[in-house]
């Protein structure tokens, strides 16, 4: 028995649900094909080096299993044939290379959908700095001392967050 | 980019704590030219036994989209 583990792109485009379905459909076909699941890492959402199939990003997903080697074909050929998956690689690694799974499928998964969502949120509060910049300008034409109006401008935008 | 020094060592002999794996693809960056290409090992440094793995690694990954195969310069 020999270990090794597939690093394989799924379509970025899926939601959580169905990657979770993908996940558990390669790790079915897996123990289909007389592998025995060590670890599954999801790295989350990259960008890949060149094109594949006209998309520029992919979610990639690491599966570390231990098999005979024998039925390692038919796994390759199941992930040729899926069309969610855009990349696939089986490499031989040795016991070393073995990583421990420390969290589940699910929280993975959630982690990853944190990470992704933070973007909107950075573009909100940069939205609320503008505004913060634009009330100084129009104190500032009744009022020279520039260091106390900000001050004030960040106590308004604190209020309109509030109301 | 490359370690380019008179005083030309192998990083990987100096520290065995350094894995050469295809999945280390950022610290492979450092292995390549600004278009893609494998920086030879008499400009590295690195000693044959390590560029021979780290040729392999550097292939792996580009097989599997971690790094690309060329960068146009001009885009970058």
């Amino acid at each position: 028995m020999n270990y090794y583990e597939t690093l394989y792109i799924v379509h970025s485009a899926l939601e959580a649900g169905r990657l979770k379905d993908i996940v558990l459909t390669v790790e079915k076909s897996l123990k289909e094909n007389g592998g025995e699941i060590v670890a599954t890492e999801i790295w989350g959402k990259k960008k890949l080096g060149y094109y594949i199939d006209k998309q520029k990003y992919g979610t990639y997903i690491l599966i570390q299993f231990k098999s005979d080697g024998t039925k390692n074909n038919n796994f390759n050929i199941h992930m040729e044939q899926n069309p969610s998956i855009l990349a696939y690689m089986t490499v031989k690694i040795e016991n070393d290379g073995i990583r421990e799974q420390t969290e589940d499928l699910d929280t993975q998964i959630a982690g990853k959908e944190a990470k992704t969502s933070r973007t909107p949120r950075v573009e909100e509060k940069s939205t609320e700095e503008v505004v913060v910049e634009e009330t100084p300008v129009k104190e500032s034409k009744d009022e020279m001392g520039a260091e106390g109006v900000p001050a004030e401008a960040e106590v308004t935008a604190d209020e309109k967050v509030e109301k | 980019m490359a370690f380019i020094s008179n005083h030309k060592v192998c990083v990987f002999c100096e520290n065995n704590e350094i894995i050469i794996d295809y999945k280390e693809y950022k610290y492979l960056r450092k292995f390549l030219t600004e278009t893609g290409k494998i920086i030879p090992g008499h400009v590295t440094g690195v000693c044959a036994k390590h560029q021979r793995r780290l040729t392999n690694a550097v292939k792996r990954a580009r097989n599997i989209a971690l790094l690309p195969y060329a960068i146009d310069p001009r885009n970058a």
